[in-house]
């Protein structure tokens, strides 16, 4: 009789596949793994378990008699933008950030915003930002010189296409003009507006000092934190543009919800800190507010994105940007996928044991591993430590430095998931890669034309470009920063949580992650001080640190049946 | 007089336009360009370029096309358009020369 293992993860599914025999050890056949299609234990998810079956069966040649399952508890990953809920939350200044990468000039510089047609009459008393929308550039640097010569006081520029040097080397190559403004043309004219260009390699100064600001947009006392909202939304960027528009209603503002509420175990609620730690375990049973609605929560962990000290620009911009990556572990009813499964093979499906103790008996079946007493199953949404007569689940794993890699490289899953995974180079030139260790290689083949300037990801084949200018170094170190934030802290926690480990005492990492030898890195920093031993599970010998929870399961059935 | 940095070679039948357009992508990306007229196919313009200029990328202009072309691998372009584009392709022609990443639409949010 072929008995399957389903370990049904928040990230990827496996199976394994063994034959029970009266009075002998099950004989493994074999270990499936795909994505896992839907929220764990959701009835989404049979799609996923069937198509293994399926696979499964095809390449045995034999029908699969039952399914194994452990109980179900999911995880929501995600990140929260709190810097960008407070730019919704500006009162009445709307910020705008050009994407100029070829600005003109340098400086900071406030006035009304007025069109190229609205600068042919007589000037008026206060400075100008003139706003270029599709004129040709020698046109319009002739209108704006033409105007200058009428008396206008133009103290910048705002160009929609991308001709800021064109214009400012036709008219004033001092004077700061931001291009690549793709809504100039519904910039409200006449209303105040500030803008600046940093040389090159330097960040704004002066519009990211909420004082400035205030001056150059004449913003009042009352006004004080929007001017501090607005001058954090463009720190650190090589040009800003912001316009203050009146009359934009406070009361909608107030309506944005830019805070996540802990309700705690003590039936306290308090408002999340993202420079706290998170709280142990079973401390957090509800969330609310910026985060949404979590209920019946059994572990809730958050993190700020990886600051890079060696950029201070990308310091600056992820701080304003205060992107918190949040996991949330809430309690799960799988009883109707159960029911779905059970009508998938002719003995049905049933839930055997909880995972950690499915994970303990995988994990043990690693070659000279004994009885392993501490696993840590490193997995897409949760660490759990399981210990004889203990488990530990915290939230956050694989998935939360999935989406932190998303954030911090402005990419989709599939793309971050392969940059948390491979290493990374800038193509420097056609046929040179800077790699995150400084050094370059020479490529026989030129690299296509969009991967030039960008950084790649490594991983076995031409480069792959990601939306991302960052330096090979900066990114490296991102990278392995937000495994040890998420995973490293994590299996801490875990550990704190379950009283923690004898000196010498020998840990056993099985799971997805536990793959990645940067995880294994990131784990054994974190307990340097405990004087253990971390050690990859190898499931049965042969399958690394996966499977063990689907391996476990055939195992605990095997031994109550 | 020194060797061009970038050098473009431009077939006499290519219009004046096409031209402007060309030197205004550099001007706007700040690299310097020299251009001159020469008679030949892009393909054959732009590897006889590549080979006099001393970042080792060359251009070539026809009436019906613009390309881009790496000395070191001058067998096929690197970069081409038909001549309508030829302003984006200048610029995207001059970040190869400075090393820039090539113009696409604007991005959501990142980091970098």
């Amino acid at each position: 009789m072929l008995v399957a293992g389903v370990d049904v993860g928040n990230s990827t599914t496996e199976l394994a596949v063994a034959r029970l025999t009266p009075g002998a050890a099950p004989d493994f056949l074999g270990v499936w793994r795909t994505a896992t299609t839907g929220a764990k234990g959701s009835t989404a998810c049979a799609a996923g378990v069937s198509e293994l079956v399926s696979r499964a069966e095809r390449r045995l040649g034999e029908p699969v008699h039952r399914l194994l399952l452990a109980e179900l508890d999911p995880v929501d990953t995600g990140l929260v933008e709190l810097g960008h809920l407070e730019e919704l939350d500006l009162a009445r200044n709307a910020v705008v950030r050009p994407v100029s990468e070829t600005p003109s000039g340098a400086g900071a510089a406030g006035g009304r915003l007025r069109r190229l047609g609205e600068l042919e009459g007589d000037p008026g008393p206060e400075a100008v930002l003139a706003v270029v929308l599709d004129e040709d550039f020698e046109d319009a640097a002739a209108a704006l010189r033409a105007a200058r010569e009428r008396g206008h006081r133009i103290a910048g520029v705002i160009v929609q296409g991308d001709d800021a040097v064109l214009i400012g080397n036709r008219f004033d190559r001092a004077l700061p003009i931001v291009d690549e403004v793709p809504d100039a043309a519904i910039l409200p004219s006449g209303a105040l507006a500030a803008l600046e260009v940093a040389v090159a390699g330097a960040s704004v100064s002066e519009v990211c000092d909420p004082l400035q600001l205030a001056e150059l947009l004449r913003l009042g006392p009352d006004e004080a934190r929007a001017a501090r909202h607005a001058a954090r939304a463009v720190a650190g960027r090589r040009t800003a543009l912001v316009v203050r528009e009146a009359g934009m209603a406070g009361s909608a503002a107030e309506a944005i919800d830019t805070t996540v509420r802990l309700l705690l175990a003590d039936g306290t609620a308090v408002v999340l800190d993202e420079r706290e730690a998170p709280p142990p375990p079973g401390s957090v049973t509800a969330l609310r507010g910026a985060a949404g609605a979590h209920e019946q929560v059994l572990d809730a962990f958050w993190c700020r994105l990886p600051e890079p000290p060696e950029d201070p620009g990308l310091r600056r911009r992820l701080q304003r940007r205060r992107a918190l990556a949040l996991a949330v572990l809430a309690r799960g009813d799988s009883s109707d996928l159960l029911a779905v499964l059970a009508q998938r093979t002719p003995g049905g499906a049933q839930v055997v044991c909880d995972e950690s103790n499915a994970a303990v008996l995988g994990a043990g079946t690693t070659p000279r591993a004994g009885t392993t007493p501490f696993v840590i199953d490193i997995g897409g949404g949760t660490v759990d430590l399981h210990r004889e007569g203990l488990a530990v689940i915290t939230a956050g794993a694989g998935e939360l430095v999935t989406r932190i890699c998303q954030g911090l490289l402005g990419v989709g899953r599939d793309a971050a998931e392969r940059a948390k995974r491979h290493r990374a180079a800038r193509v420097e030139t056609p046929f040179v890669l800077h790699h995150e260790d400084g050094s370059r290689s020479f490529l026989g083949e030129p690299a296509p034309p969009v991967a030039l300037g960008h950084l790649c990801v490594l991983a076995g084949g031409p480069p792959e470009p990601l939306e991302s200018t960052l330096a090979p170094e900066v990114w490296g170190g991102l990278r392995r920063s937000a495994k040890q934030v998420v995973i490293g802290r994590n299996v801490r926690r875990a550990i704190d949580a379950a009283g923690g480990v004898p000196r010498g005492e020998l840990v056993t990492l099985v799971g997805g992650c536990a793959s990645d030898a940067e995880v294994i890195d990131a784990v054994a920093a974190e307990l340097g001080d405990l004087d253990v031993a971390v050690a990859r599970g190898n499931v049965l010998g042969r399958h690394g640190p996966r499977a063990a929870v689907a391996v476990g399961l055939v195992l605990a059935y095997a031994a109550g049946s | 007089m020194s060797d061009p940095l970038v050098l473009a070679l431009v077939a006499p039948d290519v219009p004046e336009s096409a031209l402007a357009a060309l030197l205004a992508g550099f001007e706007e990306e700040s690299v310097p360009l020299v251009v001159e007229r020469a008679e030949g196919t892009a393909h054959e313009l732009g590897r006889a370029a590549a080979a006099r200029a001393l970042l080792g990328l060359g251009l070539g202009l026809d009436a019906r096309e613009a390309c881009a072309v790496l000395a070191a691998a001058a067998a096929a372009d690197y970069l081409g358009t038909p001549l309508a584009g030829v302003r984006a392709f200048a610029q995207d022609a001059a970040r190869i020369a400075g090393r820039r990443p090539l113009r696409r639409p604007a991005i959501p949010e990142a980091c970098s």
